[in-house]
């Protein structure tokens, strides 16, 4: 066996160990499939010049070899542009499968026109369909190094794939025709190079792995308008979240891409959870085009673009954010990106863009806000008795509290109710009453709503900015000292069993109640006795007493999550026992 | 209809192509029947093609399991991660400090989630009686119905395992015979009957039925079930 021979043999293998990595790897179907495709007519052309070199085949139709030749080439182009352009090429796929179309008919004329593999790079259309395949790889790659940040480095790994292909290609071939050598017959010693280099930049752009996937094809449709990008511009991603919770309510296909998944509650939209690498933004990138290209009309909710930043620095995943704007336009979906801890100069820049822009407000201030419209000051007051009774920090209210805190209200009017009798109880209640509305009707709106409407935060505040405080408004929830007093003493003396049985169910469901309960069992106590110190001692033992829970899952992710609800237990329980010292 | 086969050679025949996707299937028999290395087969023969599949254990602990599926032949390395074990036979022996653990919810609670996290396609249950004695069913048939009703709102293909008193079946008229103890077996869309039958002097026969299979036409007859590497269901079996 000839040194040629072994060398492409060698080229075999690498290749056929690449076409299987990929396969076994990726989580892109259709990326694999024109991978495997380009890379088996590679391997092909390969075994036909081995078979035929060391006579274990006969002579080969040259024609044959020549189609093969022709579509490897068409098909690294189509490589090319489906790795750079992936996230659009979902609706732009059957165009730039064009490129296949002469290559039958080429194949045809081929025994006219007297074309072979070893004539394929001399000045004819056989050569020209070449240059134009590997040009057009290689001017797209060029443009993508030179033009985006997000790109670069991949476009630079395509550039050299294609270039290692040219110099072992037509280069190679014109040398061993100036020097009357034998050509390897249409057969590219580097594409294990070229393919190497494809299948890196595949892989690292590979998408997240996405939970609870929908079913394919057009879903419904929900509130937020489609076939636009909308950064929703909020200190916590709470409206974001919430949107995708009411989208895929709806019916509309749903992913939120975030750092952590989401708490045990399931919300019924798909999630992809953001691993750290600096490939992240493009990672982002394919996971929200690949989802949005396979669920038409569908919604994704990018909530940690600020991690993508940490990740992949900013320039990259601003190129993201406008990148799936087009990808949403395209496609009749929508994406929303949540501006959530963002830099001032980051949110500028991503304001700079034109996005639509939804300002959303800080839930918690509006409820103190719709309190203040009724109890005056002493709204601060009953919010904070809340969240000390549920071991809550105030950044973390969300709409979703407001049915528990009203119910938390009427708890603290009801401990009033031998106190405060007559006209006066009759007035607290219509206060209350009122109160509760207003919540109830701000808890009900969307952030559609919420975005294009007027916050009752601005209403009260408008007043103010009259710098005039009226008797009224001075007097305001004045004489309600009482319910201020009896919502203290509720989220004090509502019993530590109860505050605790919340962070348990809110994390395990229905079973967290009864596995507080062992928890109190094996501490010999009833629920009525549970004091500050068994709770810490609950608190402290959580990670132990509870880590079972985990242990008996053998899926890593699942594992995580698990240990992720345990520790957040032990958080909440040290917090309530830090409110009650 | 898609159908998920059983990769378990004629039984696949016997129930034209395999378990319609989605149904809930009760393998019901004997102590020795070999239910669970059956629901095993079918769960490992589905991970090595890449379907991935969930065994809820809660009688034997995780290396029990193995020990007996892997003295079987079905090394669960092969899956590739594919196959998962949730060992809630261990679990029960550490969670301690109370008597009335939440099973039922834990059991909800665990697939459910891990439906989020793995996506599985297949899920055995075993067992079903277990399951009951452990959650303290207060009232069996309505929280049998609801909890099968629930299985059947993850979407998976769910086998459920039952357990059967070894005097009942041998010998028993098919006809009249009850394949599970609370009625579920109306509430279910397939059964799986499995027995032990004495062959001459001193052998014994395990044997398949297929008693029961929404929208599948399928041959009602039992078969000898032969575990030979492999299970195999011999046809025409009288």
């Amino acid at each position: 066996m000839n040194l040629s021979s072994v060398a492409v043999l060698a080229g075999i293998v690498v290749d056929a160990w690449l076409i299987a990595f990929v396969g076994l790897r990726g989580r892109r179907p259709w990326l694999q499939a024109t991978y495997a495709a380009c890379a088996l007519s590679y391997l092909v052309l390969g075994a036909a010049y081995v078979g035929t070199n060391e006579h274990v085949l006969g002579s080969l139709d040259g024609t044959a070899v020549l189609g093969v030749m022709l579509l490897a080439n068409a098909l690294t182009a189509i490589l090319v542009l489906s790795l750079i352009h992936g996230e659009t090429l979902t609706r732009q796929r059957s165009i730039a499968f064009l490129l296949l179309v002469p290559v039958p008919g080429l194949t045809a004329l081929a025994p006219v026109a007297r074309w072979t593999p070893a004539t394929a790079y001399d000045g004819n259309a056989v050569g020209g369909f070449l240059v134009v395949c590997i040009g057009i790889a290689l001017a797209e790659s060029i443009y993508a190094r030179t033009t985006s940040r997000l790109l670069g480095t991949q476009a630079f790994r395509l550039i050299l794939g294609i270039v290692s292909l040219i110099i072992a290609g037509p280069v190679y071939s014109y040398e061993v025709d100036l020097l009357q050598g034998t050509t390897l017959a249409g057969a590219n010693i580097a594409s294990p190079i070229a393919l190497a280099c494809f299948a890196l930049v595949a892989l690292q752009a590979d998408p997240f792995r996405i939970t609870s996937r929908p079913a394919r094809g057009r879903t419904g449709f929900g509130r937020i308008p489609s076939g636009e990008a909308i950064a929703f511009e909020e200190t916590r991603p709470k409206y974001a979240v919430g949107a995708a919770r009411a989208e895929s309510a709806d019916g509309r296909a749903t992913l939120v891409i975030g750092r952590t998944p989401p708490a045990s509650t399931p919300s019924g939209a798909a999630h992809a959870t953001i691993t750290p690498s600096r490939n992240a933004a493009a990672q982002a990138l394919t996971t929200a085009s690949e989802f949005l290209g396979s669920t038409r009309g569908g919604l994704v909710v990018l909530e940690g673009l600020a991690d993508l930043a940490v990740l992949s620095e900013w320039a990259p995943t601003l190129e993201v954010a406008v990148r799936l704007r087009h990808v949403a336009r395209s496609t009749g979906s929508t994406v929303i990106v949540s501006t959530s801890r963002l830099t001032d100069s980051e949110r500028r820049a991503l304001r700079d863009l034109q996005f639509s822009w939804w300002t959303l407000p800080d839930p918690a201030q509006e409820i103190e806000a719709i309190l203040a419209q009724s109890f005056g000051g002493g709204g601060a007051r009953l919010l904070a008795a809340f969240c000390r009774s549920r071991g809550l920090q105030r950044e973390d209210l969300t709409p979703d509290h407001v049915p528990t805190f009203i119910a938390f209200l009427q708890g603290a009017f009801a401990e009033l109710s031998g106190v405060v009798a007559g006209i006066a109880g009759h007035s607290l209640r219509t206060q209350l009453e009122a109160a509760a509305s207003v919540l109830r009707a701000f808890a009900d709106q969307g952030a559609v709503e919420v975005a294009h409407g007027k916050w009752p935060s601005h209403t009260s505040s408008q007043t103010e900015t009259e710098l005039l405080v009226t008797a009224a408004e001075y007097w305001k929830g004045k004489e309600m000292e009482e319910l201020f007093a009896a919502a203290d003493q509720l989220s004090e003396r509502e019993p530590l069993f109860e505050k605790a049985k919340a962070v348990f169910v809110e994390q395990l469901g229905d079973a967290g109640d009864s596995l507080l309960r062992a928890q109190l069992a094996r501490l010999g106590k009833r629920p009525e006795d549970l004091t500050r110190a068994d709770l810490a001692r609950i608190a402290d033992r959580a990670s132990i007493d509870l880590g079972s829970l985990s242990d008996v899952v053998d899926i890593p992710e699942e594992k995580d999550r698990i240990r992720k609800q345990i520790e957040s237990i032990r958080q909440r329980l040290e917090l309530i026992v830090e409110a009650n010292r | 209809m898609k159908r998920l086969p059983t990769n378990v050679d004629g039984l696949d025949e016997v129930l034209g192509g395999g378990v319609p996707e989605g149904n809930i299937v009760l393998v019901s028999g004997a102590p020795g029947t070999m239910k669970t290395s059956l629901t095993y087969h079918v769960l490992h023969a589905h991970a090595l093609e890449g379907v991935r599949g969930l065994y809820v254990s809660l009688e034997q602990n995780r290396a029990s399991l193995l020990d007996h599926t892997e003295g079987l032949g079905y090394r669960l390395d092969d899956t590739g991660g594919k196959l998962s074990i949730l060992d809630l036979g261990t679990l029960r022996k550490k969670l301690t400090g109370s008597a009335e653990q939440p099973w039922m919810d834990l059991f909800k609670l665990y697939t459910q989630g891990i439906r989020k996290s793995f996506d599985y396609r297949v899920l055995v249950l075993d067992s079903l009686d277990a399951l009951e004695i452990l959650a303290k069913f207060r009232e069996p048939r309505r929280e049998m119905f609801s909890l099968i009703r629930w299985i059947r709102d993850l979407g998976c293909t769910t086998f459920l395992l039952g357990e059967l008193p070894a005097d009942r079946i041998i010998g028993a008229d098919p006809r009249r015979a009850a394949y599970a103890k609370h009625k579920e077996d109306y509430l279910v869309d397939g059964i799986v009957h499995l027995r032990l039958v004495r062959q001459g002097e001193f052998g014994m026969q395990r044997q398949l039925r297929v008693v029961k299979m929404r929208g599948t036409r399928h041959d009602t007859g039992y078969h000898a079930l032969v575990f030979d590497n492999g299970f195999r269901v011999t046809r025409g079996f009288a």
